[in-house]
């Protein structure tokens, strides 16, 4: 085994791969729990560990993990079963085609990252549906079909608007759009195309205002209700994974990804810090989005994604070819 | 009349900012056996009786709603003095009010739980102010209440032990 393959099997098992993924799940939870907790002026939880609260993630997990595996008889066995543990693994394959630095990326798809980002993305929804539909209870059920709906009110959107980007970057690669925001981020000349991108990522990570299948005063939990144990562990760790992979889209696409200033020199950790950073303010703002609205009704939702943000990304892509090709001439 | 309809921009944005500035704010909540907070003046808690000035006339025993008082005999004293049972006390605070001598008075002291009954029964040398150091041993901080025009509600902490 030569320094590249070591190097190789390091990516995939701790930096940008599945140490980062669990260790972020963990630190996302904890922050949630805290910072809510301050806007709401509580305290969140506090007596775990001397400081802030910090083992009682820790302790939630091996609680989870200790607990009985409860499989209900009336459920589809195989699929409840396999589809918690297939669930995390889709978003943790999105978040392996992100470059967090030049040439610190898991899969390398020869210039075609951001399609297969979208093109991998189809199959959450597919899975959460499966997920509702295994448990065979009323509440997954409506709640995987709410997931249908606010898959069809927010993944046209997100797309039509990240097809603006690409239209105005010239390219399908997510390095190369990187790349090019080094004078002046996406966020910029694709105002109109980052609104809607927001406002459709807010209703594919299905937190409030858009977590509409999880309803919870009027679903229990969602498609994850008949789920316990280690089975709701995973589904948690999905949903997390996928909040991580949505941002760090966002993150690449409109705000300049791992570009910042050099801090130690090192390109690969200078790009890995800004990264950080960047993910770390955007799930702050996330979080403060949560606790700032109500949640819609699924109409509303619908109508929203159909009547407002496919017009508006649509638009979007035509101001942006206007531009580029008129005004510019095919330069950016 | 109806108020006027907020705009969209403030519909949309003044719940986040609103929300935001709350992250300044420090918590509500306390750490309550680490941290008390102070209790407001005329806060009706444990009752004390001031011995010398106790002229053992009897208004607090015959007013008292829940006859939670004795008038009891103390030795080398030469009055009859209340003793109260705090089982039966429902800390209306009308002995305090009637007593002529003013000699009762109210505390913000409420931690009286104890394991038997003859614990919450207080003889009239021992209704003096209990200590707070052996009722609550983990208290670190005293807190007071106040506020502030940018940052909300805040507790001033003092360190205790």
């Amino acid at each position: 085994m030569d320094m590249t393959d070591l190097t190789y099997l390091l990516e995939i098992l701790l930096f940008p791969g599945l140490g980062f993924i669990l260790g972020f799940v963990v630190f996302a939870v904890w922050y949630q729990r805290k910072y809510l907790a301050r806007l709401m002026i509580r305290m969140g939880p506090v007596h775990c560990g001397k400081v802030l609260g910090w083992l009682q993630l820790i302790a939630d997990a091996l609680k989870l993990i200790s607990k009985e595996l409860i499989v209900p008889e009336a459920v589809h066995k195989k699929a409840f079963i396999v589809v918690t543990f297939l669930l995390p693994t889709v978003p943790a394959a999105m978040v392996a085609l992100i470059p967090f630095a030049k040439g610190l990326v898991i899969f390398n798809a020869y210039g075609f990252n951001l399609i297969l980002f979208f093109a991998i993305s189809t199959l959450y929804p597919v899975l959460s549906v499966l997920k509702g539909w295994a448990a065979n209870n009323k509440f997954t059920v409506v709640g995987a079909f709410r997931i249908i709906y606010m898959d069809i009110a927010g993944e046209i959107p997100i797309v039509l608007s990240a097809l603006g980007v690409m239209l105005w970057a010239g390219t399908y690669d997510l390095q190369e759009i990187i790349e090019l925001q080094r004078e002046v981020w996406f966020v910029f000349p694709q105002i109109l195309g980052f609104v809607v991108f927001l406002i459709a990522y807010l209703a594919m990570i299905e937190k409030i205002p858009f977590d509409i299948p999880v309803a919870e005063p009027e679903l229990v939990l969602g498609p994850r209700t008949e789920y316990s144990g280690a089975f709701f562990l995973n589904t948690m760790l999905a949903d997390y994974v996928n909040i991580l992979a949505w941002t760090l889209l966002m993150i690449s696409l409109y705000f300049g990804g791992y570009l910042g200033p050099s801090i130690t020199g090192n390109p690969w950790i200078d790009g890995s810090i800004w990264t950080l950073i960047k993910l770390l303010i955007a799930i702050t703002i996330v979080f403060t989005v949560m606790i700032s609205y109500a949640r819609l009704r699924i109409d509303q939702a619908v109508r929203l994604g159909w009547n407002y943000l496919i017009p508006l990304s649509l638009i979007n892509i035509m101001i942006t070819i206007f531009v580029k090709y008129i005004v510019l001439g095919g330069a950016i | 009349m109806r108020s006027k309809r907020p705009s969209f921009i403030a519909r949309v944005f003044k719940p986040f900012f609103h929300v935001a500035r709350h992250a300044l704010y420090q918590p509500v909540t306390h750490k309550y056996p680490f941290e008390r907070i102070r209790g407001y003046p005329r806060t009706r808690g444990f009752i004390t009786l001031n011995m010398d000035t106790c002229v053992g006339c009897g208004v607090c025993a015959h007013i008292c709603p829940d006859k939670a008082i004795k008038m009891t005999v103390v030795e080398g004293k030469p009055y009859t003095y209340p003793s109260f049972d705090f089982g039966k006390c429902c800390f209306c605070g009308l002995c305090v009010e009637s007593c002529p001598t003013e000699s009762l008075k109210t505390t913000d002291i409420v931690e009286l739980a104890s394991f038997e009954y003859s614990g919450l029964v207080y003889p009239p040398d021992k209704l003096k102010e209990p200590d707070l150091k052996r009722l609550l041993p983990q208290m670190k901080y005293e807190l007071k209440t106040a506020i502030s025009k940018n940052k909300g509600p805040y507790y001033i902490r003092r360190r205790v032990r």
